[in-house]
Formats: structure tokens, C-alpha cells, sequence
């Protein structure tokens, strides 16, 4: 099997497919070429705009809401708020909101795009994933340093260290390029958790799937492969959903976590 | 026995249902998607775009900036004068309580009250009821025995009465008897008659 066939079925593409060779070829504007994962962050985001804005105006009058699913909505809000936002960021983490609840849910709804059959996860690219945690270190920086000051907060970064003088000017210029490095490196990490999970997940399945595909020369032998495999798809199709739900929970709870750290040095 | 037990409905239907999805997974997995030329998908590094990241972060901006203005600002708003309402309430709530537990003690007390009172009022009622009862008694006692003294002495004047008439009405007989028994010529016949009507007029 051609491993770049494989992996079209999860990388970002000129193209959505669907069955029976079906497909929806997207258009080049400006000199842009519109992909796959552009119209799915664009639908992810318009899905956000079409639930919170109604939610907003139902719980702005500050009764409680009614409906199963405003109330499930609120629930995750209130999750993030009560059990990441405060807790990991302290005092002033309300001011935080706004930016770990769309991170939140954008990343929720990029993630679960890609359970939907012709769909994709636009968090399995770099390129986003890289945009997402690039967003959380500017903001860990930007708050910090608004905290801070933006030289406190630099040199906050070396620990406070009860060594001789003498040695002091040795090691923490040297704790300083470890620190930032690893202010860096947390940061990277947090984009290839992010990518590595949903991109692994889908090519899980799309191994699966092409199992079926290879099979289709001889009845018998498709028949024998494509059960079980359609089992397992099925049953990692769960896992994937699960899986969407915790990276979105991840990625948000670190990010409040780098920014918490920022603000409060050691 | 045991094969039958697995063939049911329920498998076969799940079975089918596989089988379905394979024939699409078939369709979508065995035709060519013709990935981007000289880009290998499944490397990371060749996937990175400029366009998208630019898209990404241009629509987390505006998403971000959408929502902070329509949502996420009246949510926050909503959700603290829901607090504050909750709190209020709940304040509220202990006040009144506190209020309805001192109603209940002043109840309390004075259903207490009105329980000793009706007590002492029975209790007083009951020992003036008692008292007019035996003081009642005692009259009854005292002119029953009154009664009974008259009647005994009206039975004892009675007698003594009946007693004295008797002793004269013997008297008379007797004189009567003895005047009879002089006058008559005593013989046993006529002795026998005259004792039986002076018997006769001593019973009547």
C-alpha cells in the first residue's frame, strides 16, 4: 500500500472526497488555495459563534437556563472555569477566560470534525497545532510580562538560587538559556502532543480502512478482512472521540498551567 | 445448541452492519485521493503550510474577538449575577430560617403556656368539682342520718304507742274476760267458747 495514499486520507488536502469517487474540489481566492482543514477551522469556528452566542443571551440575565444541551455547554464552561482556569492560574484567572474557553472548544470541535465521515482533523497539522501553542506562549508571555514587568519576568524565569556570588554570575546566565529553552520546548511540546495524537488516531483508522480497500480483489477474502476491520474501526472511532475530548481538556489545562506559571514565578 | 445461542438478531444485524460500512470503507479506501505531488502526508514537516497557519491563527483571532464581545463577556456577566443571585438567595433564605426558628421557639413557649394553664385550670376545676362533691356528700350523709333518726323515733313513739294501747285494750279484755267468766255458769263446753271469743277479740 502507497504510504502517501494513506496519509492523504488524514493530511490536509485541495479536496473534500466522498463516496462513489465523489468529490468537491475547493477553489484558489486571491491566490490562496482554500484546503480541506481551512473549511473545517472555519466551520469549527462558526460552529462556536452559533452555540455560545445564543447561549450568552440566554444566561446573561443570570437565571438558571433550561435545555439539556445549554446545559451541557454551560457545564463545560463552568468545568474550565472551576477546575483549570482558577485553580492552575489563582487570582485574576477570570481575566483568562475568554482565551482557555474558545481555545478550548476550538480545538474540541477541529478535533471532532474528524469523526465525521468525509471530515478531517485539522489539529493533525503542525501548521495549526503550531498556531495553537504559539497563541499560549504569547499569551504566557504577554501576561507575564503585564504582570511582571517584562524584564521580572525574564528574569524570573532562573530560579531563585541561595549560591555565592561569585558562582551566581556562572550558573545563572546559564539557568537563564535552560529556562527559556525549556519555556520554548514546553510550548513545542504542547503543539506535537496535540498533533502527534489526533494524526495518530486517524492514521489508525485510515490503516484499517485501507485494509478493507486492499482486500477488494477477491470476495472472500474482502468478506474475512472487512468485518473485523470495520469492528475495530468502530471501536477506535470511540477511542478517538474520548481521545478528542482529552487533548481539547490537555492542551487548555496546560496552556492555563504555562500561564499560571508566568504570572506567579516559583 | 451453543451456535444458535450466538445467532440472533442482534449479531446478525451488527454483522450486516459491518458489512455495509466495509463496502463504503471499500469505495473510499480503494479509489486514488491523489495526494498533493512531491508532499509526503504522512511526514509532518512536508505538511506544514504557511496558509493554513495563517488562516488558523486569523480565525482564532476573529473567533476569539466574535466571542469575547457576544459571548464570553455577557456569559461571565450572567454567570456572577447568577452567583450573586444564588448567594442572595441563600442569604435570604438563612434569614428567613433563622426568623421561622424564633417563630417556632415563641410558639413553642407559648403553646407551653397554654398547656400549664389548661393544667391549673383542670386542676383547679376538678378540685373545686371535688370539693362541692364531698361538701354535697356530707349534707346527703347528714340529713340521711337525720331521716333515719326521725324515722326511728317515729318507729320507737309508734311502738311504745301500740305497746300501751295494746297493754290497755289486755287490761279491758282481761276485766271483760273475768266479767264474762263470773257472770257465766262455768261449764267446760261453755268455758271452751268463752276462751275462744275472748281469743278472737285479742286478734282483732
Amino acid at each position: 500500500m502507497d504510504p502517501n495514499e494513506l496519509g492523504s486520507h488524514v493530511a490536509d488536502g485541495n479536496s473534500f472526497h466522498f463516496i462513489r469517487g465523489i468529490h468537491l474540489d475547493l477553489p484558489e481566492i486571491c491566490g490562496l488555495q482554500i484546503t480541506k482543514f481551512m473549511v473545517i477551522e472555519l466551520l469549527a469556528a462558526l460552529l462556536m459563534l452559533l452555540i455560545f452566542i445564543p447561549l450568552a443571551m440566554k444566561v446573561k440575565k443570570g437565571l438558571p437556563i433550561k435545555g439539556r444541551f445549554w446545559n451541557l455547554m454551560e457545564a463545560f464552561l463552568l468545568f474550565i472555569r472551576d477546575d483549570i482556569a482558577r485553580p492552575s492560574i489563582g487570582h485574576g484567572a477570570d481575566k483568562f477566560l475568554p482565551l482557555l474557553w474558545t481555545t478550548f472548544f476550538f480545538i474540541l470541535f477541529m478535533n471532532l470534525f474528524g469523526m465525521i465521515p468525509g471530515g478531517g482533523s485539522p489539529t493533525a497539522s503542525l501548521s495549526v497545532t503550531g498556531v495553537m501553542a504559539s497563541v499560549a506562549f504569547l499569551s504566557v508571555v504577554i501576561s507575564g510580562s503585564a504582570k511582571l514587568g517584562p524584564v521580572k519576568f525574564w528574569l524570573s524565569q532562573v530560579p531563585p538560587m541561595d549560591v555565592p556570588f561569585v558562582m551566581g554570575i556562572f550558573l545563572k546566565p546559564m539557568l537563564f538559556v535552560i529556562e527559556v529553552f525549556g519555556l520554548l520546548v514546553k510550548h513545542f511540546v504542547l503543539a506535537i502532543r496535540l498533533f502527534a495524537n489526533m494524526f495518530a488516531g486517524h492514521l489508525v483508522l485510515a490503516v484499517f480502512g485501507a485494509f478493507i480497500g486492499a482486500s477488494a480483489g477477491s470476495f472472500l477474502i474482502w468478506l474475512v478482512v472487512s468485518v473485523p476491520s470495520m469492528f475495530v474501526i468502530v471501536a477506535i472511532d470511540f477511542l478517538e472521540i474520548f481521545v478528542a475530548f482529552l487533548q481539547a481538556y490537555i492542551f487548555t489545562f496546560l496552556m492555563a498551567l504555562f500561564i499560571g506559571m508566568g504570572s506567579h514565578p516559583h | 445448541m451453543n451456535s444458535r445461542r450466538w445467532l440472533n438478531t442482534s449479531t446478525i444485524t451488527m454483522f450486516s452492519a459491518f458489512l455495509a460500512m466495509g463496502v463504503i470503507a471499500t469505495d473510499v479506501f480503494a479509489s486514488d485521493h491523489g495526494g498533493a505531488p512531491g508532499v509526503n502526508p504522512l511526514n509532518p514537516l512536508d505538511s506544514l503550510c504557511r496558509d493554513t497557519a495563517l488562516w488558523t491563527l486569523v480565525t482564532f483571532l476573529i473567533v476569539l474577538t466574535l466571542l469575547w464581545k457576544f459571548a464570553w463577556g455577557p456569559i461571565m456577566e450572567g454567570l456572577d449575577k447568577r452567583e450573586k443571585y444564588v448567594f442572595d438567595q441563600r442569604s435570604d433564605a438563612e434569614k428567613a430560617n433563622e426568623e421561622a426558628k424564633a417563630l417556632l421557639e415563641q410558639y413553642k413557649a407559648q403553646l407551653a403556656q397554654a398547656k400549664a394553664e389548661i393544667q391549673q385550670m383542670q386542676d383547679s376545676a376538678k378540685a373545686a368539682s371535688e370539693h362541692a362533691c364531698s361538701v354535697m356528700m356530707e349534707k346527703v350523709k347528714a340529713d340521711i342520718q337525720a331521716e333515719k333518726r326521725a324515722a326511728q323515733q317515729e318507729i320507737a313513739s309508734a311502738t311504745t304507742q301500740a305497746q300501751k294501747e295494746l297493754a290497755a285494750q289486755s287490761a279491758d279484755l282481761a276485766v271483760q274476760l273475768a266479767g264474762n267468766i263470773l257472770k257465766q255458769k262455768l261449764d267446760p263446753k261453755a268455758h271452751r267458747q268463752l276462751i275462744d271469743q275472748a281469743v278472737a277479740r285479742f286478734g282483732k
